[in-house]
């Protein structure tokens, strides 16, 4: 099973690790495989939806062959939601909703549990293959993914907290949904997915699909190579210019650099269970659309 | 270039504001800037940060839990005075409450369901409960300096707003229309389908609880308010600077450019910058950049043959980074801030007391 075989993929990492494109490029990834794919941006900014030439909105929006994206935010879920619910509510309906989403911000878990129950829902409508949700950075999803447990808990009666079942079972199975963590192979975003991914296993149903190692780079030598780089940085030439003395200079640092990433890397691949995959991304910095080569990187890593 | 150094900066001031969007390195900044300060400054000094991650914590090595500050151990200096302290807004939205409700009120509130939740789950809630944690520390006058490491945020002002968000979300008029003086509802089609609604989807018992909080707080928050925003005006009183931490990168300075207009609405600016992770001084010489292009192209490289192919891949990386270094150039020229400091991008980014305390020294002596 690869990971685009699920039917909701929530697609999650530390701002600035680049989230919104890897969700970008899963999501033109699946549709170029012939899936019928929505993008969903659900952390209150444009983000992945926004990389397709059209400003998302709340109703989905094909962009390509095979993608359509879309923009959710909590208030336009719990609009929706109530509206579903109670039906049409005629002239009193504004007052009474914006009276809802008052105590819903206030009460613990429900604009979270509307906003994943939103994405869920289009997930089991059957309307997708796939849904990718470019989501929350991660304090903010693990929130949200715990919602349906948490409502469930405090307000254990009412319409809210029937929904909350369906929703656990669809969030917390393996074949169905998946998070996907993006990181960068540097200390500090490392150790943060190191402990998300403790928290998505102990706080929420969900399970992780797999950890995307974004703006990696490839090793620029192979060992014995690199034994005899080594050789030649220790002993320089003689008399070499300001130039050449100032590349062998920085040359270390590369190395240094590249060593210190692959173990990081080798830190991560170790805190993490071994069925879980680590995709390797190369930079592809801030895009309108993905560029071929990241989708070819992905499928690569993907194997498919 | 630097009219005031950061160093002069700290020295004028007993509260110091660290902000920047997430993931440039705030709170390594604000730790190493509090042992620099408590190594050199007379009295103590407190970081104190808002940040979940216990980053700093380990990175200090020390065990800090609750909302106690925590003394930080300095090797080499036995009269300096650092002290920790990490943000726990459960513990410090009960102390606002104790400090503020009668026994019996403080009770219901904190016995009340919903109120346990809400606090973490209240968008300015962590801001909220840092500006109450603030208040204490700076009434007990026993600090010199203060750093308070913010949040990462869309926008590191939204600190300064809590104050006001949570007076509107309590003091709303919608609240009063919905909770009625003395909790029962009031008339009219609107709010007899709103209680109809919240019993259905929450749940009576729920909806009661939720009802019973608001009107608890009611009688704790303007206290808490009028606490929590002379804190704020502190933080924008002369007393405090603000320090924005950023990455050389355009994208990244673009989102400092966003929050220097809502300080400018407040008629605040930046004291300082601190951008970190800039590229050594190796890749900004052009003689550099000369030979790795020579070596890359194998056109009149200064090496042998085999050398030269030996070096190459390498080579190819450090023109690379010649390159970047000149694009963060560029974008430090155009950085708005007289006093402009910066971290190298270092090979070890600095995870223990070490790596601080010579970042710390750094940042001190003119970045």
């Amino acid at each position: 099973m690869t990971i685009l075989d699920r039917r909701l993929l929530i697609v999650g990492g530390k701002g600035g690790t680049g989230k919104s494109s890897v969700a970008a490029a899963l999501a033109e990834l699946s549709a170029y495989r012939g899936k019928s794919t929505l993008l969903v941006s659900a952390d209150g900014s444009p983000g992945a939806a926004g990389m397709f030439g059209v400003v998302p909105e709340h109703e989905a929006t094909e962009v390509m062959r095979n993608l359509s994206v879309l923009q959710i935010g909590s208030s336009e879920a719990l609009t929706e939601f109530i509206g579903l619910q109670l039906g049409p509510l005629g002239a009193i309906g504004k007052p009474v909703a914006n009276a809802f989403s008052f105590v819903a911000e206030a009460a613990p878990g429900v604009s979270e549990l509307l906003l994943v129950g939103k994405y869920a829902h289009e997930a089991r409508s059957g309307s997708w293959d796939l849904v990718v949700v470019d989501a929350a950075s991660s304090g903010h999803l693990l929130g949200e993914l715990a919602a349906a447990q948490n409502v469930g808990e405090i307000a254990p009666v009412g319409r809210l907290a029937r929904e909350t079942g369906w929703m656990i079972a669809l969030l917390g199975d393996p074949e169905i949904t998946g998070v996907v963590n993006v990181t960068l192979a540097e200390e500090v975003p490392v150790s943060e997915t190191i402990e998300f991914v403790d928290r998505l296993h102990d706080e929420t149903p969900a399970n992780l699909a797999a950890v995307v190692v974004n703006r990696t780079r490839p090793q620029l030598y192979a060992r014995t190579r690199r034994s005899e780089l080594d050789e030649l940085l220790a002993h320089p030439p003689a008399r070499m210019s300001i130039g050449s003395s100032g590349v062998f200079e920085a040359v270390q640092i590369g190395l240094d650099r590249a060593d210190v990433a692959s173990s990081i890397d080798a830190r991560l691949r170790d805190a993490l269970d071994e069925d879980v995959p680590v995709l390797h991304v190369p930079e592809f910095g801030v895009v309108e659309s993905v560029p071929a080569s990241v989708r070819e990187a992905i499928a690569d890593e993907l194997s498919l | 270039m630097s009219s005031t150094s950061l160093r002069e900066i700290i020295e004028g001031r007993s509260l110091l504001v660290v902000a920047g969007s997430g993931g440039v390195g705030k709170t390594t900044v604000s730790a190493s800037l509090g042992l620099a300060a408590a190594q050199r400054l007379d009295g103590d000094v407190l970081v104190l940060t808002i940040d979940p991650a216990r980053r700093l914590a380990s990175a200090l090595g020390i065990d800090i839990e609750g909302n106690e500050a925590v003394a930080v151990p300095v090797p080499g200096s036995s009269t300096a005075n650092l002290y920790a302290a990490m943000l726990d807004p459960g513990p410090a939205w009960d102390a606002m409450i104790t400090r503020e409700a009668s026994t019996d009120v403080a009770e219901r509130i904190l016995a009340n369901p919903v109120y346990r939740r809400i606090a973490d789950t209240f968008v300015h809630g962590n801001d909220y409960a840092a500006l109450g944690w603030l208040d204490e520390a700076i009434e007990s006058d026993r600090y010199r300096l203060i750093i308070v490491d913010t949040p990462p945020s869309q926008n590191a002002l939204d600190f300064f707003d809590a104050p006001d968000r949570v007076a509107e979300f309590f003091g709303s008029s919608l609240l009063g229309w919905l909770t009625g003086g003395d909790g029962t509802f009031v008339g009219g089609a609107a709010a007899k389908t709103f209680a109809t609604l919240a019993d259905k989807l929450l749940g009576a018992e729920f909806f009661a609880d939720v009802v019973e909080f608001f009107q608890l707080m009611n009688s704790v928050v303007p206290g808490m308010v009028e606490r929590t925003s002379a804190v704020a005006s502190d933080l924008a009183g002369d007393d405090a600077a603000f320090v924005a931490v950023t990455a050389p990168a355009k994208n990244v300075v673009s989102r400092l450019d966003a929050l220097a207009e809502s300080l400018a609405e407040r008629e605040l600016t930046f004291d300082a910058v601190v951008v970190n992770g800039v590229e050594p001084d190796v890749f900004g010489k052009p003689k550099v950049l000369d030979v790795a292009t020579r070596i890359v192209t194998n056109s009149s490289s200064p090496l042998t043959a085999a050398q030269t192919a030996l070096i190459a891949p390498g080579a190819d990386y450090v023109r690379e980074r010649c390159e970047v270094a000149q694009q963060q150039r560029d974008v430090l020229d155009a950085l708005p801030a007289e006093t402009v400091s910066t971290i190298p991008r270092l090979v070890h980014s600095p995870t223990d007391i070490d790596g601080l305390l010579w970042l710390g020294e750094h940042l001190w002596s003119g970045g």
